[in-house]
């Protein structure tokens, strides 16, 4: 349903609107609507009724706050959006694609967006709920990964199970990047792919892969050796292709997206996994980062699981819950996995499916059993 | 000839409304330059800038950020001070082009500079190896650090080097020639002793400019391993860790060790106007009146 | 002892050439270089010095060549305009600069004398910008004679100095004579202290020696209008003045009499009582009594002709716009620019 434009108030003082005018006014919205309405049906089929498509304001501007690995795939997806909905714009300022923590620190310190989409979702309920957000949606996971620079023939013959003896290799002569696990989640993520991978590969032996390249006692702050360099996030693909570093443990979806060549890890080891064996491995591991200054941390490991949310202040939430909506229709679903970027989840997992906008209702189901106890580590 | 008649006298005086507006612009410049600073002082609580002082990997950060300036502010004793000398004393064509290869880094924004030695410096470049083979490496090492540095600093020591020695009478040279003195002598005892004031004005400069800097590092150094002359921990120069905290959400941490920095700087800068003013340049009240 | 040489010397510098110029220089010899601004006197100073390069001709120092020696070879003390006083240096430090150069340990006792001898003991230890005038010129002097130069070259002393001062200085150039025995080259504007001081004169008229000769020579026979003026004559036409003027006047009567620079004369003398008399009437444009009686200027066909009357004044004087008629001797007459060759080998 089209929203009309307010009709000139009836006292209107002197300024008088000829009657030809004023009609055609009145005929150009409701073709407009009429035109809007068919091109939200023309050629997608959305889950729910149409009846519950989203009405978006006219003239308004979407943005959209996104972990970084979620550039460009959002902005597709975005783009749907403003291509369906007339008056709808989302120039590239409006939104930013940064690491995740930077997002609940902006959304925390004054930020308004719409949407809020973050790499971990532990993080909304942890860090936004309840003064910025009510709810989150689990839209999409993808896995830790090793990424190199394509052509690389360091890593020609590497599998899932045996790639640590291949980067042991490579980083000989070029150190691997890793990234700072007290700024970035990815920076502990890699550690705890490390630490399984002995676990499962090397009959237990969590120091197995991870000795060789931090040092620190598994569970203690973990310091890079010298065949690691500390890079900073987003640098990743640059360093890759240039040779600085010969591999990263990233996400799937950035090395999807940068174009780069990956070795898929065991889906334990890569967190995407969800039986219970490996939720109690994942239950054995820890490390410590220093999120301040002389401060430790404690973090275990989780599923890699990226929620979105609309934060409560955002300056146009309909228009946010209509681009989640997008998120977890069959398009979008279409976009997230492409090249196998994100295994998208739909429906979506909510951790309070009664707190969602009646848009997303239909697209949501509870967070399922063994997720929800990460939410409180 | 007759005096034109006075003009008629203004309704209201404009001189007490002209001095306010100055003094309202003036002023509003002054409290931008302050209110941040006062801002990043109040901002952490002083137990916490104590702490900070004291924590292993801000000393770390710190001790890295002053070691890489001095080193950079050496760079342009050796390197810019001839430079400027050149510029100021010898003519020469293309003197144009030399003066405006050496305004480039100022206008060059900084982030680029950090960028375009990364991609002189890949691995596999002609330079990459050429720096590799003297043991120079450059990237995430203390040289990536000091090359920035170098970079967006030493233009100033240029500058400054040229305008103290053009200011040096060619005259008092010439005496000193002709009084049986070399060319070599003559610089060592008179000219770049004349010069030197203005010169170290330049350093300062060119320090300060070298220890704020931070857009060409996030690219070529971001993490400063061990490596040449230095042999400390892993760690970052003092900006990217103040970088590194806001990014993480730490402020209280981030306003700490920035005024922990700030006081160190302001210190070291008021040490060298004092030195500037009194004792140590006694023959400034010496310069040759007209 | 040391006899300087110099044989054809020529130099350019921006475009401006100067000599040929030939010098010889004995000890104990002063010489005056005089010439009007941009002649080329500092130029030739500074080429002499080896700080302009000689494109040809010689420098020789008791039949040593010193052309192509760098300046710090060639001995000589050189005190420029300003006189480039090292500023960052105490008196006694400028002073002893020269010996610190050649090594000398003791080089403060070694000076101690030379600044007794300029009267600077009081201000050995002052930095230049303490010092008044006449202190700064003993001083760059002191540092000259430190060095124990061949030769001094000296551009334009007593420029910036009191009368008081330039007594001294004249003191300076006495000591100089006698005890160093050092050939001085000197650049003056001035005529009072180039008649005091030098032995003979040397001219400078775009780069070129106009005249060269002594005291009587350049009295007697100025070589171009700035030394006629130098040398005090009032009355000095270039040709160009002279050039303007029609046929028959005053003008192209000093026309017919001139030079290739012009002409020159001292005041006519105006007999102060008795009927006016002489070929040529004027107009009195202003008369100015000195203590050698009035000096009159007088407007003749567009030319200021400066008069004078022997004293007792008359009263009333002449007032302005009265008429005067005066006669201008020939013989008084001196035409510039036309060579003139002193008896025998220059000086």
């Amino acid at each position: 349903m089209a929203a009309p434009a307010t009709p000139p108030p009836a006292n209107a003082p002197a300024r008088k609107i000829g009657a030809p005018t004023s009609v055609w006014v009145v005929v150009v919205i409701v073709v407009a609507a009429a035109l809007g309405g068919v091109g939200f049906y023309a050629g997608y089929e959305y889950r729910g009724s149409p009846a519950s498509s989203p009405a978006a304001v006219a003239n308004s501007t979407l943005s959209v706050y996104g972990a970084g690995t979620l550039d460009p795939i959002f902005p597709e997806i975005a783009n749907q959006l403003v291509n369906e909905t007339p008056g709808v714009s989302d120039p590239a300022a409006a939104s930013n694609y940064e690491g995740s923590l930077d997002i609940t620190d902006a959304i925390t310190t004054g930020t308004r967006t719409d949407v809020a989409a973050l790499a971990d979702y532990r993080l909304i309920p942890q860090l936004l709920e309840p003064k910025y957000a009510a709810w989150e949606v689990v839209f999409g996971s993808t896995a830790e990964v090793l990424a190199y620079k394509p052509g690389n023939p360091a890593f020609a013959g590497a599998t899932s199970a045996n790639w640590p003896s291949y980067l042991l290799n490579a980083t000989a002569s070029v150190p691997m990047g890793i990234w700072n696990a007290s700024t970035d989640p990815n920076g502990y993520n890699e550690i705890f792919s490390m630490m399984l991978q002995g676990m499962i590969y090397d009959g237990g032996n969590i120091s197995a892969v991870y000795g060789h390249f931090y040092s620190g006692a598994p569970g203690t702050f973990a310091t890079g050796r010298s065949n690691t360099k500390i890079e900073h996030e987003g640098q990743a693909a640059s360093l890759l292709t240039t040779g600085v570093v010969s591999a990263v443990i990233t996400y799937r979806s950035y090395a999807v997206t940068n174009d780069l060549a990956y070795i898929p890890f065991n889906p334990v080891v890569g967190l995407a996994a969800n039986n219970s064996s490996a939720l109690s491995d994942y239950g054995q591991l820890s490390t410590m980062i220093t999120p301040s200054l002389g401060v430790f941390q404690k973090v275990v490991p989780a599923p890699v699981l990226f929620a979105a949310t609309v934060p409560l202040n955002a300056p146009n939430p309909a228009l946010g819950a209509a681009f989640l909506h997008l998120v977890l229709s069959p398009q979008g679903a279409a976009i997230l996995s492409q090249d196998g970027a994100f295994t998208p989840i739909f429906p979506g997992w909510s951790n309070d499916p009664s707190a969602v906008p009646s848009v997303l209702a239909p697209d949501v189901t509870a967070l399922p059993s063994w997720a929800a106890p990460f939410l409180s580590t | 000839m007759s005096i034109p008649p006075e003009p008629p006298r203004r309704r209201w005086r404009t001189g007490p409304y002209w001095l306010a507006l100055q003094l309202v612009l003036s002023g509003s410049l002054l409290l931008l330059f302050l209110l941040p600073i006062y801002a990043l002082f109040t901002y952490a609580p002083p137990q916490l800038i104590w702490a900070d002082a004291g924590n292993p990997a801000v000393r770390a950060a710190l001790w890295l950020t002053f070691f890489a300036s001095g080193l950079a502010v050496l760079a342009a004793v050796v390197f810019a001070i001839p430079l400027g000398y050149l510029l100021a004393r010898r003519s020469f064509r293309g003197r144009a082009v030399v003066e405006s290869l050496v305004a480039l880094p100022v206008v060059v924004p900084h982030l680029l500079v950090g960028v375009g030695l990364f991609f002189l410096l890949i691995p596999g470049s002609p330079l990459y190896r050429f720096t590799t083979a003297l043991g120079f490496p450059v990237y995430d090492t203390i040289w990536g650090v000091v090359l920035v540095m170098v970079f967006v600093s030493a233009p100033y020591t240029v500058l400054a080097a040229d305008l103290s020695f053009r200011a040096v009478d060619g005259r008092v040279l010439e005496a000193a020639r002709s009084l049986g003195a070399g060319p070599a002598t003559v610089f060592l005892t008179i000219t770049f002793p004349l010069a030197m004031r203005g010169i170290v004005a330049g350093l300062l400069l060119t320090w300060a400019r070298a220890v704020s800097e931070i857009g060409g590092i996030l690219i070529l150094a971001y993490t400063v391993y061990p490596g040449g002359p230095y042999n400390g921990p892993v760690t970052s120069t003092l900006s990217v860790l103040v970088y590194n905290l806001f990014q993480a959400g730490d402020l209280a941490d981030a306003a700490a060790v920035s005024s922990v920095f700030l006081l160190i700087a302001f210190v070291l800068f008021f040490l060298v106007r004092l030195g500037e003013r009194s004792g140590w340049v006694p023959w400034r009240r010496g310069e040759l009146l007209p | 002892m040391s006899g300087w040489t110099v044989a054809g010397l020529e130099s350019q510098v921006d475009g401006f050439r100067l000599g040929p110029i030939d010098l010889e220089l004995s000890p104990g010899h002063a010489v005056a270089v005089l010439g009007s601004s941009g002649a080329g006197k500092t130029t030739l100073l500074r080429t002499l010095a080896g700080f302009i390069p000689a494109r040809s001709g010689r420098i020789a120092r008791d039949g040593v060549d010193l052309t192509d020696r760098p300046p710090e070879e060639r001995r000589l003390g050189y005190v420029p305009q300003g006189l480039g006083l090292f500023p960052h240096r105490t008196v006694e430090r400028n002073v002893t600069y020269p010996l610190e150069l050649r090594g000398v340990t003791d080089a403060l006792d070694r000076t101690r004398p030379l600044l007794e001898r300029f009267r600077l003991t009081s201000v050995a230890r002052r930095y230049p910008a303490r010092l008044s005038g006449g202190e700064l010129e003993r001083t760059a002097i002191a540092r000259a004679l430190a060095a124990e130069p061949e030769l001094i070259l000296w551009d334009e002393p007593w420029q910036a100095l009191d009368v008081d001062a330039r007594f001294e200085l004249g003191r300076v150039f006495e000591e100089l004579r006698e005890t160093a025995a050092v050939p001085v080259v000197v650049v003056t504007h001035d005529p009072a202290l180039a008649f005091s001081v030098a032995d003979s004169f040397l001219v400078l008229h775009g780069g070129k020696v106009g005249l060269r000769g002594d005291a009587t020579t350049l009295l007697a026979h100025p070589s171009d209008a700035f030394t006629a003026r130098f040398v005090g004559f009032d009355n000095v036409y270039d040709r160009e003045t002279l050039d303007a003027g029609p046929p028959g006047s005053f003008t192209a009567w000093l026309r017919d009499r001139a030079g290739p620079e012009g002409v020159a004369f001292a005041r006519p003398l105006l007999p102060s009582y008795g009927a006016p008399s002489g070929s040529w009437e004027g107009v009195v444009g202003s008369a100015r009594p000195t203590p050698e009686g009035l000096a009159l200027t007088v407007h003749v066909d567009a030319l200021a002709v400066g008069l004078r009357m022997a004293p007792p004044v008359p009263v009333p004087l002449p007032s302005v716009r009265s008429r005067v008629r005066f006669d201008v001797e020939e013989m008084n007459l001196r035409p510039l620019g036309r060579p003139f060759a002193a008896p025998g080998a220059p000086p």
